[in-house]
């Protein structure tokens, strides 16, 4: 199995975000759980701890928290560029959830797949891209046979 | 940035150049050494194994090839065609003389890599017995190579003048008679 | 390569020489006038038998050839006329312009009593002219009765050509094509001399 089928991408970033001036690209979390479900404890205890701290540290995010009956909570975050990510919190504690939407946050919501190459430059070459008459001496003469 | 636009410079980058190389009085080994790194594309800064960037490559002269030694008669070309007792070996002069390009393409085909670009790469080496080239492979060439052997020069092939210049080494004495 | 090499040194001794004979005081005198061409002072010079045909009579007379003044070597005390041009191992049988000095008009070695090269020196350029020979290099020295063969139409080309033995691969005999006297001449490569093809 190789990787060639994989959806892929070159390396990027939003708009040179973080040259100058940084924004976070997160727009919106939405923490669900429910208020009585046991898989929901940590989500509970870190609306009690962080959310607020987070809330603080992050102005341009909105924090929504919103308890419905389930038995899975979620963390959805929405990015600028219009992504959505959901993210599964059953059974975790407060630490782990904090750094989960801190980690998401700090990302540009661009898709996480394959990327092809480590590096990319928007301005390839300065001195010019090589080409074959590139350090070439330059000749107007026919090549040839009957040139002798 | 360079003067090209982005779609004229790629054109410009992988752009096929077209090599001359004259065969006379040169062994075919070091002709097809120079011709398997054109037809690869090793000589350019943008190679890559996956990208196919190799070369045209014209060789003429090469009836006149040059072996060292007594290869014309001791170096062998064996082949099988595949049927019971279909084993063939005939020596260089044979094969020269049945299909005068035949140990320079023979050569060069050895010393491509063994993969399936190996037929394409060899479809783009233009072989000629002569000096003869037809006139639409004329108009693309680009660059001749240096001959990789110096062919050394006869005695006379020197004019006058230079053989003047040379200074005598040693005088005769004046009773001895020169044959 | 190793032509050029011998030309510059040799036209590097004849500006010094040049310049030595217009800087000192001119001892020797350069142009004898020609009344005195008969005592010529022990002229070095080649000896040619003419023959002239004047009726019945035949008059067969020992001409010599007045040679050129030549150049004053670099190093004039050697004997070896090698040594005074310091020359020793910068020569190959490329060198058909100093090998043809040392050899008859039909191709073989001159005597060492007359050409007054040392012993070692006689050797290489004897294996350089054959090796010249082999490789085609003095095609006008041939010996006096000699036919050339009738040539094919394509004819092989070789450089370094041996003495003809036959021997398919697997029973090859390997030849010596170049020669292990000549191993210390000057090269510009890394690889060393392969003597056998």
């Amino acid at each position: 199995m190789t990787a060639r089928g994989t959806p892929s991408r070159f390396l990027q970033s939003v708009l040179h975000n973080g040259v100058g001036r940084y924004v976070c690209q997160l727009k919106r979390v939405s923490l669900i759980f429910s208020k009585n479900a046991q898989s929901s404890l940590g989500v509970r205890d870190f609306i009690e701890d962080g959310v607020v701290d987070f809330a603080k540290k992050n102005p341009g995010v909105v924090v929504y928290v919103d308890p419905q009956s389930c038995r899975i909570p979620k963390v959805v975050a929405e990015y600028l560029n219009g992504n959505v990510k959901e993210e599964l919190v059953t059974n975790q504690t407060s630490q782990q959830i904090a750094e989960l939407i801190t980690k998401m946050a700090n990302q540009s919501g661009l898709d996480i797949i394959r990327i092809r190459k480590p590096f990319h430059t928007n301005y390839p070459s300065i001195q010019g891209q090589w080409h074959p008459f590139t350090n070439r001496p330059p000749s107007k003469d026919p090549v040839g046979p009957q040139t002798k | 940035m360079s003067s090209f636009s982005r779609s004229a410079q790629q054109w410009a980058t992988f752009a096929r150049s077209w090599y001359l190389i004259d065969a006379r009085l040169q062994p075919p080994g070091k002709i097809a050494s120079m011709c398997s790194v054109r037809l690869q594309g090793k000589h350019k800064p943008i190679y890559h194994a996956l990208s196919d960037v190799g070369d045209h490559v014209v060789v003429m002269n090469t009836r006149h090839i040059a072996f060292s030694g007594n290869k014309w008669e001791q170096k062998v070309y064996s082949s099988h065609t595949g049927y019971p007792g279909g084993f063939k070996q005939v020596t260089a002069a044979q094969l020269h003389q049945k299909d005068p390009s035949a140990i320079v393409k023979l050569a060069i085909y050895g010393m491509l890599p063994k993969n399936l670009w190996r037929r394409t790469m060899m479809q783009r080496l233009h072989l000629f017995p002569d000096d003869v080239i037809p006139e639409d492979i004329l108009l693309n060439l680009t660059e001749e190579l240096p001959q990789p052997r110096r062919i050394p020069r006869r005695l006379d092939e020197y004019t006058q003048e230079e053989r003047d210049a040379f200074p005598r080494l040693w005088t005769p004495p004046a009773d001895y008679k020169m044959k | 390569m190793a032509a050029l090499r011998v030309l510059s040194c040799v036209r590097a001794a004849l500006s010094t020489a040049h310049c030595a004979a217009t800087s000192g005081t001119l001892t020797r005198v350069p142009f004898l006038p020609p009344l005195t061409g008969f005592c010529f002072p022990a002229a070095r010079g080649i000896r040619q038998v003419v023959e002239k045909k004047e009726g019945k009579t035949t008059l067969i007379e020992g001409v010599t050839v007045a040679t050129p003044d030549r150049a004053q070597p670099p190093n004039p005390e050697a004997k070896c006329p090698i040594y005074q041009w310091n020359l020793q191992n910068k020569y190959t049988y490329e060198d058909v312009l100093l090998l043809s000095q040392f050899i008859r008009s039909d191709g073989g070695m001159l005597p060492r009593r007359i050409t007054g090269l040392c012993p070692e020196e006689h050797r290489k350029i004897a294996i350089c002219v054959q090796m010249a020979h082999r490789a085609g290099l003095l095609p006008d020295h041939r010996p006096a009765g000699h036919v050339p063969k009738p040539k094919t139409t394509t004819p092989l080309n070789r450089y370094l050509k041996p003495i003809y033995r036959t021997g398919l691969k697997w029973c090859k005999n390997r030849m010596p094509v170049g020669h292990p006297a000549l191993k210390n001449n000057v090269t510009y490569s890394h690889k060393p001399v392969y003597i056998k093809h």
